[in-house]
């Protein structure tokens, strides 16, 4: 209990965050000590993000104070946070793919000499910088050239260019291998030993009991609890993150187990699947969980045609399909719900109306089929229904999908699945980034159409959502199904460890 | 007292109104941007600067006029609703001109006894060459990926030289008189040919737009080109269409120009790609595709016309004029950014 007579570093009371009329962050409170690393674990929109994005000086709160090192201070920007000794290592980089190593690291402040950029300099300070992290890496090589991995270790790089005292770091081993995770936590355990504070977000069980010693668990918005790493269980971790109260959202049913409608043999693709072979019966809602990158969301992209296989093949309703094209599925009977509603899933541009429709137009109910004029009765008359099914809130059928609101935008979404005669539907991340009351909706919607014989695969990184709905469920990891679990195998204790097991035994 | 609690009263019924008006101004401007005001400034601008401008015949002729722009502009638009644009409209105009006049006279040549068959042959030449010119733009931007920016910029390299080295830079002569007659000067119903035509091909597009998928199609490729793909559309041929359209609108308004003028001619239309950009934008076509509406363009275009008549008749030198469509077009940018940031 050596840390808790520490004195913080960073202090926070009553930080809160809104947007628009949505809370993202309940006034919280948080302290970060000195030499210490301290975990931020919860659901993704649980407010991690929005907590280091507050103190990495990305986001301004709508309340509350800082202090600093005894001080009360306000931060306006990046750039702000780091001459306070604060830098964050985001899970999405910031980096110039066309601007070498050395560029990167020094982006934003450069060293130069009576403005002229002094790159002799840079060079030899990111080298330095490099080499004291051990990170096989040369200042003059192109970011854009690196792999994935590579540009983590510039992005960590980038932090450490001036005098660190707070470092934010969130999921930075997502993409490293075994190897350059074991060097990052050596280098975690040096800086702790100089009295950095270190804020630290992960799912992973391993690395929480490696290298941290306490740990925030957040949902809602809601600080639910602070534990000491040392009497630390998982269970009660994953109870705090899930809560308790969350299954009356869920609607239970037992599956009907039909034929087998749709199945994927011997799947491998650039994007890391290797060889995965999955099946989906009509009647079930069949799971699909793992971490960001695992394999789930990207079985998804190849079988909807988005990126296109290396091996193996998709069955849908007895038709073998080798080259899938989104056209091709559409007319078998797959409707695709993809991840990111703004960037792939609505024309935001567009009306209620018009997105509702567009996968169905060229059905026989809603346009004549020579001239393809669109008839204007039967449409309007399946836009009413649908947006009456989903309780969709707009003034009218013409509102801009952009003016809507996160959670009316994915049931907008969600709906255009019933605007023709789908058999199998994929649903990626169907309640990203929405309240509970619109969960609540998009839960019952996907029950009833699986109650009305749909085959429905469910991709999800909430846990609680895969575990309250599926009724049989494939784990990713590394490409590849760790798992499949059925019935009362179900549960967090089994999904997790399967979740974490590849990379323990890789260990 | 009495009168100062009445100059009270009298003033805030003033506020009152002033509100009123600005809640107006600001729902319009929101609603339909920047072109009714343009719209009003003019008139009244005009209409004090000269006493010829606000008469019957005068506004007639400026509908005929604006009839070409008019016809380029919607093909733009579409370039426009893709998330594109065309800068080889002006050059299809030039090229169909020059092809259209060319086969006309040799034909007539061959059958001067057949002015019809000559005029058949030239109209078929010219859509075909605009048809082509559009094919190629289509296949380069849909297939080969190549920006709008430079695959329509080359293109009207092409095209230009092209213009140029089939007739030496000279007029082409000798097309059947009764072609001029009918689609220059004509009039059906008192109403000129080119107007006509023009409102037949804008009420086509309207449908064509609002009421059939392939128009619908059009908004979704340049609204969100990723989920119209997930959704199912086939956004490479419908990028390619557009661009085949949009060639075809120029062709079609190259034909009309030629007919007016009675020649063939390589170098006009160099305006145009600015002029039916700018007709578009004032509109409130969005620069980064999927928002328009037809009915605002044709206005636009209509606009412009406006302006560039008014001037001649206020005596305003035409090289003065092309500073003034520049700054209009700039404005009208500016404006609709303002417009987007009041909407939020």
């Amino acid at each position: 209990m050596t840390t808790a007579i520490k004195e913080p570093v960073l202090s926070l009371t009553g930080i809160s965050k809104e947007y628009g009329n949505n809370l993202a962050l309940q006034p919280i409170d948080f302290a970060l000590q000195r030499g210490e690393v301290h975990v931020l674990f919860g659901e993704n929109g649980a407010g991690k993000s929005t907590l280091i994005s507050i103190i990495a000086g990305a986001n301004q709160p709508s309340s509350g104070q800082l202090s600093f090192d005894g001080q009360q201070i306000t931060i306006k920007s990046v750039n702000q946070a780091r001459a306070f000794g604060i830098c964050a290592v985001f899970q999405e980089f910031s980096l110039v793919e066309q601007l070498s190593v050395a560029d990167n690291i020094f982006l934003g402040q450069e060293l130069s000499h009576h403005t002229i950029l002094d790159r002799a300099a840079m060079n030899r300070r990111a080298g330095e910088i490099l080499s004291q992290l051990d990170f096989e890496l040369t200042p003059e090589q192109n970011v854009g050239e690196l792999p994935r991995a590579g540009q983590q270790m510039v992005e960590i790089a980038k932090a450490f260019c001036g005098e660190v005292k707070v470092l934010i770091l969130d999921e930075p081993t997502a993409s490293l291998t075994d190897h350059e995770t074991n060097k990052l936590f050596a280098l975690l355990d040096k800086l702790k030993s100089q009295g950095v504070a270190i804020v630290y977000i992960t799912h992973r069980m391993a690395e929480i009991r490696r290298i941290s010693d306490r740990v925030t668990v957040l949902r809602d918005g809601h600080v639910v609890g602070q534990l000491m790493t040392q009497d630390l269980s998982e269970d009660s971790l994953v109870e705090m993150m899930t809560g308790d109260g969350a299954s009356a959202v869920f609607p239970r049913f037992e599956s009907t187990k039909g034929e087998v409608i749709f199945r994927v043999n011997h799947l491998s693709a650039s994007n890391g699947l290797n060889d995965v072979s999955l099946e989906v019966r009509q009647g079930e809602i069949v799971g699909l969980a793992g971490l960001i990158g695992c394999g789930k969301s990207e079985l998804a992209q190849c079988c909807y045609g988005i990126t296109s296989l290396a091996e193996g093949e998709i069955e849908i309703d007895g038709h073998t399909i080798k080259q899938p094209s989104p056209q091709q599925l559409i007319a078998a009977g797959l409707y695709y719900c993809p991840p990111d509603r703004r960037d792939s899933g609505l024309i935001l541009s567009s009306s209620i109306a018009h997105n509702l429709t567009i996968n169905a137009l060229k059905t026989a109910p809603l346009s004549y089929k020579m001239s393809h004029v669109i008839k204007g009765k039967n449409e309007q008359q399946c836009i009413d229904a649908l947006v009456e099914k989903l309780h969709i809130k707009a003034s009218d059928h013409h509102q801009l999908v952009a003016t809507l609101s996160g959670g009316n935008q994915q049931k907008v979404l969600i709906a255009k699945a019933l605007s023709r005669q789908f058999k199998v539907f994929v649903f990626d991340e169907p309640t990203v980034g929405v309240d509970i009351k619109t969960r609540k909706i998009i839960y019952q919607f996907i029950s009833e159409l699986c109650q009305q014989g749909a085959a429905i695969l469910l991709i999800s990184s909430d846990l609680p959502e895969i575990i309250n709905l599926s009724h049989r469920c494939y784990v990713f990891s590394h490409g590849k199904i760790a798992a499949h679990l059925q019935g009362n195998d179900i549960n967090e204790h089994q999904v997790l460890s399967h979740f974490f097991s590849d990379k323990e035994h890789a260990a | 007292m009495n009168t100062s609690t009445f100059d009270i009263t009298q003033q805030s019924s003033v506020r009152g109104l002033v509100h009123k008006m600005t809640a107006l101004i600001k729902y319009t401007f929101l609603k339909l941007g920047v072109l009714p005001f343009l719209l009003i400034i003019a008139m009244v601008t005009f209409t004090l600067l000269s006493g010829n401008f606000l008469t019957v015949d005068n506004l007639l002729n400026v509908a005929r006029q604006s009839t070409y722009l008019m016809l380029v502009a919607m093909g733009q638009m579409l370039a426009l609703l893709s998330g594109g644009f065309d800068l080889s409209v002006g050059v299809i105009i030039a090229l169909t001109s020059v092809v259209a006049a060319m086969v006309m006279s040799w034909t007539n040549q061959l059958w001067p006894e057949q002015p019809v068959l000559a005029i058949t042959f030239g109209i078929l030449a010219g859509l075909a060459t605009g048809a082509i010119v559009g094919m190629i733009n289509g296949l380069g931007v849909a297939y080969g990926r190549v920006s709008p920016f430079m695959m329509t910029l080359g293109m009207s390299s092409v095209g230009f030289g092209a213009a140029l080295y089939l007739t030496g830079g000279a007029p082409v002569y000798g097309m059947p008189e009764i072609f001029s007659d009918v689609f220059g000067f004509g009039r059906v119903f008192g109403v000129p040919t080119p107007v006509l035509m023009t409102a037949v091909i804008a009420i086509t597009m309207w449908f064509f737009l609002n009421h059939t998928v392939g128009g619908r199609y059009l908004y979704a490729v340049g609204g969100n080109e990723k989920a119209a793909k997930l959704s199912g559309i086939n956004t490479q041929l419908v990028l390619f269409n557009t661009y085949v359209l949009c060639a075809l609108m120029a062709a079609i308004s190259g034909l009309l120009l030629t007919a007016r003028l009675e020649t063939g001619e390589a170098n006009i239309g160099a305006a145009l790609p600015l002029e039916s950009i700018a007709a578009c934008v004032i509109a409130g076509v969005s620069l980064r595709g999927g928002v328009g509406r037809l009915a605002s363009v044709v206005m636009g275009a209509l606009f412009i016309g406006l302006i560039q008549n008014g001037m001649n008749l206020a005596h305003v030198e035409s090289y003065l004029q092309t500073v003034v469509i520049g700054c209009l077009l700039i404005i009208a940018v500016l404006a609709d950014q303002f417009r987007q940031k009041l909407g939020n």
